[in-house]
């Protein structure tokens, strides 16, 4: 584990553990490394104080009896504080920005799926109180008809989970368990879906793009088996995580494919996964990289995607077809009308609720297998900050500055965020 | 009865594979030309009065994309003058039947054919240099030599640009595999639609974003006439692995390809990378990396019966037996061939201008940027030797 640019003692790290053999080794490596060696004459630890995070997925997945209590064991006996957060918590108000924030939001397609680059509907509303967060959860899985996009909701989730954990407990870092396997099949898999913008910061070793709280990979030049033969060797366990593609045929998603397509190759040509991590790290994030996150993934967004995919793909075969109005769909109802699509002929004004501009290119591929569903606050508590900030903008030249200083410090925040 | 999505009026009768909406037959072929009409436009690929050579093989890819480059060219006037141009590898069971395909669709869509071929060019066919090397690194030989005898051909024909049928397909598979290979130059310019090869000739894909799929569709509606067999040397094995995992990936979700491209094209390379940087082959005057270029390493290797020459043990080889000796025959030089083409072209513009007026020949050269009255008269009067000495080209 290298880790440059420490100020020894000055930091506090969140560490996600999954409980599986990577996260598990990291955990430990991370014990050692940090533990105060009394030979040593500065009694400083690296780290001012470490904590744990463990995101449980069981009530998705399931998964045996005791896992859970096995994980949080894992961080007690190196006497670690961990803290255990159930996945469907994302709906609750503690894991957004400001912490009080409790509105979703309900996005629906036109339900034509002709555009490659089809409009988003957006109504921002109130939570209900007699649905439990869990069935919520479910419901947002269930709403996506592809095991694919289920697996990329579940990955996003999971960030969003531990970046707001992170925040709220003041660690400036948050180290994930990503092995050198892990990010050569996120390499594939990232670039088959469309996610080649955002790659260099998804698989990279240090990344700032998170402003206050940097992601870390220590494990990112190990491999799999490497960090098997370790865990072996110190008899530390680990616990098997069932998936969402546990057991499922190789073609159950994009994910499950490329983790078969690699391991495999890996096993024919035993430099694979070294070759192509070596190539990831060789890119680098793009200039046109703005501050702008996609509101789901919170990832960046590349300029002009929609033109490029509509100039590609055509689905209008006479003109007319761009200037016709959406009509009224009976999933979606903004006060026009309950009743089923062909009841009604009244065209809709959804002109400012098409919301397609503010998610990256992949999660618009994603929202093609997705019906009529509700993300939690944070995506909603994405979309308000969005929107003022395009107001703000709107109206800047106008503002009387009377405060420079301010501007400047924002001008300052904005930047060292663009990295 | 299924109504098509597109248009709402017409009998669906296929299922677009780019992204498996229901459309009938008239749409299919809108949304399959206009999308070629668009990476056209939006990629400033032609300008009016070009002239374009079709790398024509008389597959499946190349004969679309003559049919259809053609049918836009008399659509949306874009004022392309249209060659075939073809190599002849000299694969037996493979190539001479296709190049048959090759000369009907010359017929078929009227459009002038120049045929180059390995064994004019390097002195080997193919075949022979699978007798000679086996069926191991015989793709390698294969891909450095088309590429080279595409260039020449076109300088032959006196085009600026050279089309090829690559698909979106073929693209998608080549970003994998740099990734897996680990190329990182090329897996930045692989997803370029327009290279530019020697001497300033351009080479282009209008099929960038074109399923593979569609196009088999296109030519069995339109039924076009092509060669569907596979080449005889098949590829190599690590291709195709990559090949059938797209394959799955596609099956899984019909836009990874162009999603694939899309990825593709937003990479950066990190500065510190080092890319080579293009000189020219001291031997053949071909644009190179290196002193030498490839396919003269490979050719070299040939001619003195050593065939690993070329394949990654140059150095080593070289050590052991020495240099090339004088004997051993080369490429052509590149200024040779020049020379040639531009004989060529003075005697076709001394035919052409015994029927025609001094104002048109003025016209043709080059926008009238060397013909001056005099010029036009010395050219009417004189033989092809004295216009070579003023017809230099920029
Ligand atoms: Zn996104
Ligand atoms: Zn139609
Ligand atoms: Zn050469």
């Amino acid at each position: 584990m290298e880790k440059a640019s420490l100020k020894p003692g000055a930091e506090k790290v969140l560490v996600a553990l999954s409980g599986g053999s990577s996260s598990r080794a990291m955990l430990q490596l991370l014990y050692e490394y940090n533990r105060e060696e009394p030979h040593k004459k500065s009694k400083k630890q690296v780290f001012k104080s470490v904590e744990v995070c463990f995101i449980d997925e069981s009530t998705i997945v399931g998964g045996e009896k005791d896992t859970v209590e096995n994980v949080l064991q894992m961080a007690q006996k190196l006497n670690y504080n961990i803290m255990r957060i159930p996945l469907e918590d994302i709906f609750s108000p503690d894991y957004t920005t400001s912490g009080i924030y409790d509105n979703v939001i309900k996005i629906s397609t036109d339900g034509v799926h002709r555009k490659p680059s089809q409009e988003l509907f957006h109504s921002i509303q109130q939570q209900s109180e007699n649905t439990s967060n869990r069935d919520k959860l479910k419901a947002l899985l269930d709403g996506a008809s592809k095991t694919t996009v289920k697996e990329d909701f579940y990955c996003f989730l999971k960030l969003s989970l531990l970046l707001q954990y992170a925040q709220r407990k003041d660690c400036t870092r948050l180290f994930l368990g990503d092995s050198s396997t892990r990010l050569a099949i996120k390499t594939i898999s990232l670039t088959s879906k469309g996610r080649g913008f955002s790659l260099p910061l998804e698989i990279a070793g240090e990344t700032q793009w998170f402003g206050d709280t940097k992601i870390m990979r220590p494990m990112k030049d190990m491999l799999s088996k490497e960090i098997g033969l370790y865990n072996q060797f110190l008899h530390l366990d680990s616990v098997f995580i069932p998936s969402l593609t546990t057991m499922l045929p190789p073609k159950a998603s994009i994910e499950r494919l490329t983790e078969d397509f690699i391991v495999g190759l890996e096993r024919d040509y035993p430099s694979t996964v070294s070759t192509v991590a070596r190539t990831a790290a060789k890119l680098k994030p793009s200039e046109l990289m703005q501050d702008e996150k996609c509101i789901i993934c919170l990832m960046p967004r590349q300029p002009n995607t929609k033109s490029w995919q509509d100039r590609f793909t055509v689905a209008n075969t006479n003109s007319a077809a761009y200037t016709s109005m959406p009509t009224c769909s009976s999933s979606f109802s903004d006060g026009c009308c309950n009743v089923t699509s062909s009841e009604c002929s009244k065209p809709v004004k959804r002109a400012n609720t098409d919301i397609s501009d503010l998610l990256c290119y992949g999660c618009r591929v994603n929202m093609r297998d997705v019906g009529d569903v509700t993300f939690p606050p944070y995506v909603a508590e994405k979309v308000n900050e969005q929107r003022q900030e395009e107001l703000r903008r709107q109206i800047e030249v106008f503002l009387l500055s009377d405060d420079e200083e301010e501007q400047g410090e924002i001008g300052k925040e904005v930047h060292i965020q663009k990295r | 009865m299924k109504i098509c999505v597109l248009c709402n009026k017409n009998k669906a009768i296929l299922k677009r594979p780019k992204t498996s909406q229901q459309i009938c037959k008239e749409c299919f072929y809108y949304v399959f030309e206009t999308e070629i009409h668009h990476t056209i436009v939006d990629n400033k690929l032609f300008k009016p009065g070009d002239r374009i050579a079709i790398a024509a093989s008389g597959g499946k890819d190349s004969t679309v994309l003559a049919y259809v480059i053609k049918l836009l060219n008399n659509r949306y006037n874009y004022g392309l003058n249209l060659f075939l141009l073809s190599v002849d590898e000299g694969i037996t069971g493979y190539r001479d039947d296709s190049l048959e395909t090759v000369k009907r669709n010359q017929q078929q869509y009227d459009l002038p054919l120049e045929i180059v071929s390995y064994r004019q060019l390097y002195g080997w066919s193919m075949d022979e240099i699978v007798k000679e090397v086996g069926l191991k690194n015989n793709c390698t030989f294969c891909g450095v030599f088309r590429r080279q005898a595409l260039d020449r051909g076109a300088m032959l024909l006196n085009v600026d640009h050279i089309i090829t049928g690559h698909n979106a397909d073929d693209i998608a598979e080549t970003v994998l595999m740099n990734i897996l290979r680990g190329d990182i130059a090329r897996l930045q310019r692989c997803t370029e639609i327009v290279t530019t090869g020697d001497e300033r000739i351009k080479r282009s894909k209008p099929f960038k974003y074109t399923y593979e799929k569609e196009i088999v569709m296109y030519a069995y509606f339109k039924k076009l006439d092509y060669f569907s067999t596979e080449c005889v040397y098949s590829p190599n094995a690590y291709r195709g692995y990559a090949r059938t995992f797209l394959k799955d990936l596609e099956s899984i979700r019909p836009s990874t390809i162009i999603d694939i491209i899309h990825s593709g094209e937003a990479f950066q390379i990190k500065q510190d990378v080092k890319l080579p940087t293009q000189g020219t082959c001291k031997r053949c005057g071909y644009m190179s990396s290196n002193e030498l270029c490839k396919a003269c390493i490979l050719l070299e290797g040939l001619n003195r019966g050593l065939p690993k020459l070329g394949i990654g043990k140059t150095n080593r080889m070289r050590k052991i037996h020495g240099d090339m000796p004088d004997n051993t025959s080369t490429i052509q030089h590149l200024d040779t061939l020049k020379n040639e083409a531009n004989n060529n072209k003075c005697k076709d513009l001394l035919k052409w201008s015994t029927k025609t007026t001094p104002t048109a020949v003025t016209q043709e050269m080059h926008g009238g940027r060397y013909a001056s009255r005099s010029a036009i008269n010395v050219l009417l009067q004189t033989d092809s030797e004295i216009c070579s000495m003023w017809y230099q080209p920029y």
